[in-house]
């Protein structure tokens, strides 16, 4: 019975090796009768919030635009589930099945950081609009991303914080991966400026609303600014809310996780100047209110639409410009000229990641409002 | 033809991750939900030894399995006192400990931003980089599975094994040490869990806490229980579907505005009437 299973088995692998030599697709610069391209995010899970607002944004965008040089434009998605294997599986069967040469994604770092070595193997591009790990920005020639990397963000706001009074830093995290590798990125970030102290640091479960007992030993600390990196509007909310109601007087800052209505639901008056780090879109772009009432309501963030939306219109530009061959759009993006996007304004570095400016929002009359600070 | 050999691969190694519960529910009855935590230890190990220190990749899988098998018998002088509803609670509890762990040690594992730059296993001077290759090195690595755990299970220490899991009072009147027993049972399983996990984390290049969360030693129970509890053949049979499900999922064609949601759905029914139709698995010879 062994015997039988080994030979079998040699036989398997010997008609793998030999099938598999001849399989490596080859580029094209023409344009092919249907472009075909590939999304792989979270359409399903914890992070599916954002994974099917960046889908919105790319939806919008090709519904807008549903050719590129007269050719259709086909997008297949596929549900990554914010998880490495599923993104990697994902992307081998878009690239070797549907033979896309790009790929929107993944939404979450892990699943960028999964499909990373298919992509370079296979010479697809990939990017990111969900993706914030500093890993993204070594994995390779061929991932972009035109989200900011936690540690740009995290340097920004250790440098804000420093150059105010308030120094005494606490700092609560949420036990997801997103909120985690802020957390490093934050602490990382703090330690050029010696005057910055942190004197909390605590992490709390998925889901959580009771905050009450870390902002107590917050308080104790004398914390007088608090940094709340949770995952949604709503438990930053909560964060909020209970340190009014605990007394706490603290400058709060946060990421853009504080988008969303939910947070000023819940926090309510304790909300107000709360300062939020993120990719800030610009308002006066034109066609920007059109594209926001056309959006459907946000999951996760609006802003994720927006970078979707863009990504979208960057990989269309590209494919117009030199085809739809993943090395000559890989070397498009590392030398186009700035791409005046809704979210922003989109400029890829040697590394693929967006040059995008780090803004500031703080919490005014119930939004989150431009500081020119 | 990579997609096949990807999820060629991927079945592999589920196959060895569900052997190797087999092993421990299938063949001896204990309902374990840790086991994605020692397939952790494994991929972790690797990722570890190889990425920050250098070492071999085949040392690497050994020092893993090794750890996995160390931990495995520490946890298991408490949890192998519990009995049935509890043990399952507790092994449970193990999970959600192996799962912070690995997020919270950031010193070792980088936390939530995982290890990435893995190396394709290099095995006395000979790269298994390449999907055909890394195929031939997990089958290679299934077949000794099967074969290890086939020759235990058929020994007459598997005899007892069975009659611990048929009634451990009636093993125990019989003269035999029923937790020295189930202790190295949860041992051995162990060690094979980390095997796969040392080869996924090589496969994929990348590792993060994540992937070993508490979902997934559910998915290797479901994956044990769907091919069929104390059955080596099911346990391979299982983990082929639990992987394949998904992938034809993936063309069958659902609306592009709930293609997830649909899929996952789907996924949940099949599995569902699978259990309905046929509640010892597919080649199952113990039901739970």
């Amino acid at each position: 019975m062994f015997k039988r299973i080994v030979l079998i088995t040699f036989i398997f692998s010997a008609l793998m090796l030999t099938g598999c030599t001849e399989d490596k697709t080859v580029s094209t610069s023409e344009l092919p009768d249907v472009i075909r391209l590939g999304y792989v995010g979270p359409l399903t899970g914890a992070a599916a919030a954002y994974g099917q607002d960046i889908k919105a944004g790319i939806d919008l965008y090709f519904s807008e635009h549903p050719t590129i040089g007269d050719k259709p434009v086909e997008v297949i998605y596929e549900d990554g589930k914010c998880n490495g294997a599923d993104a990697a599986v994902a992307a081998q069967k878009l690239i070797t099945v549907d033979k896309v040469r790009f790929i929107f994604g993944g939404g979450c770092s892990g699943e960028t950081l999964s499909m990373a070595p298919i992509a370079e193997e296979n010479k697809v591009v990939t990017i990111s609009s969900g993706s914030s790990s500093p890993e993204v920005t070594t994995a390779g020639d061929y991932i972009f991303r035109d989200y900011p990397s936690d540690s740009k963000v995290a340097q920004d706001m250790a440098a804000y914080i420093a150059s105010h009074d308030r120094k005494k830093v606490a700092l609560l995290t949420e036990q997801t991966d997103f909120a985690q590798g802020y957390r490093m990125m934050i602490k990382d970030s703090m330690t050029a400026y010696a005057e910055l102290e942190l004197v909390a640091d605590e992490a709390y479960g998925v889901d959580n609303a009771d905050f009450r007992t870390l902002l107590t030993k917050a308080k104790q600390q004398e914390a007088n600014a608090l940094i709340s990196i949770g995952q949604s509007p709503s438990t930053n909310g909560f964060v909020v809310k209970q340190a009014k109601e605990l007394g706490l007087d603290v400058q709060i800052y946060g990421p853009d996780t504080l988008s969303g209505q939910e947070f000023f639901d819940i926090a309510k008056d304790a909300g107000e100047g709360v300062i939020q780090f993120m990719v800030v879109p610009d308002p006066t772009q034109p066609g920007y209110a059109e594209k926001i009432s056309k959006l459907p309501e946000a999951q996760g963030a609006s802003i994720f639409q927006l970078l979707g939306y863009d990504a979208a219109g960057m990989a269309a530009l590209a494919i117009e410009h030199v085809g739809y061959d993943a090395t000559a759009i890989k070397d498009y993006w590392y030398d186009m000229p700035i791409y005046k996007g809704i979210g922003g304004d989109h400029k890829f570095d040697e590394n693929g990641d967006d040059t995008t400016k780090i803004g500031m929002r703080i919490a005014k009359d119930g939004e989150f409002v431009m500081t020119e600070e | 033809m990579d997609y096949i050999l990807h999820l060629a691969i991927t079945m592999s190694i589920w196959g060895i991750l569900t052997l190797s519960l087999n092993y421990v529910a299938g063949f001896t009855g204990i309902i374990s939900l840790s086991h994605a935590t020692f397939y952790g230890i494994g991929a972790y190990s690797t990722a570890i030894l190889t990425v920050k220190y250098g070492f071999s990749f085949l040392l690497s899988v050994a020092i893993g399995m090794f750890l996995a098998a160390v931990i495995a018998y520490i946890v298991s002088i408490p949890l192998l006192k519990l009995q049935e509803d509890a043990f399952i609670l507790v092994s449970f509890g193990f999970a959600i400990i192996g799962y912070h762990v690995l997020l919270n040690w950031q010193s070792i594992t980088n936390g939530a931003l995982g290890i990435k730059g893995i190396k394709a296993p290099v095995i006395f001077g000979f790269s298994f980089s390449g999907k055909p290759l890394f195929l031939c090195l997990v089958l290679v690595a299934l077949i000794c599975t099967y074969f290890i755990l086939h020759r235990i299970v058929k020994s007459p220490y598997g005899t007892i094994m069975k009659n611990i899991r048929e009634n451990s009072i009636v093993a125990s009147v019989n003269g035999h040490d029923v937790t020295a027993y189930k202790r190295s049972v949860y041992t051995v399983g162990a060690l094979f869990a980390a095997l796969a996990g040392s080869l996924m984390a090589t496969f994929l290049m990348f590792i993060e806490p994540k992937s070993f969360e508490l979902m997934i030693s559910v998915f290797i129970l479901i994956a044990l229980i769907l091919g069929g509890m104390g059955n080596l053949k099911g346990s391979i049979l299982g983990a082929v579907f639990i992987i394949l499900i998904p992938e034809i999922l993936r063309f069958v064609g659902f609306p592009n505005t709930i293609i997830g949601e649909m899929q996952q759905i789907t996924y949940g029914l099949i599995l569902v009437l699978l259990m309905i139709l046929r509640p010892q698995g597919l080649l199952g010879e113990y039901k739970i």
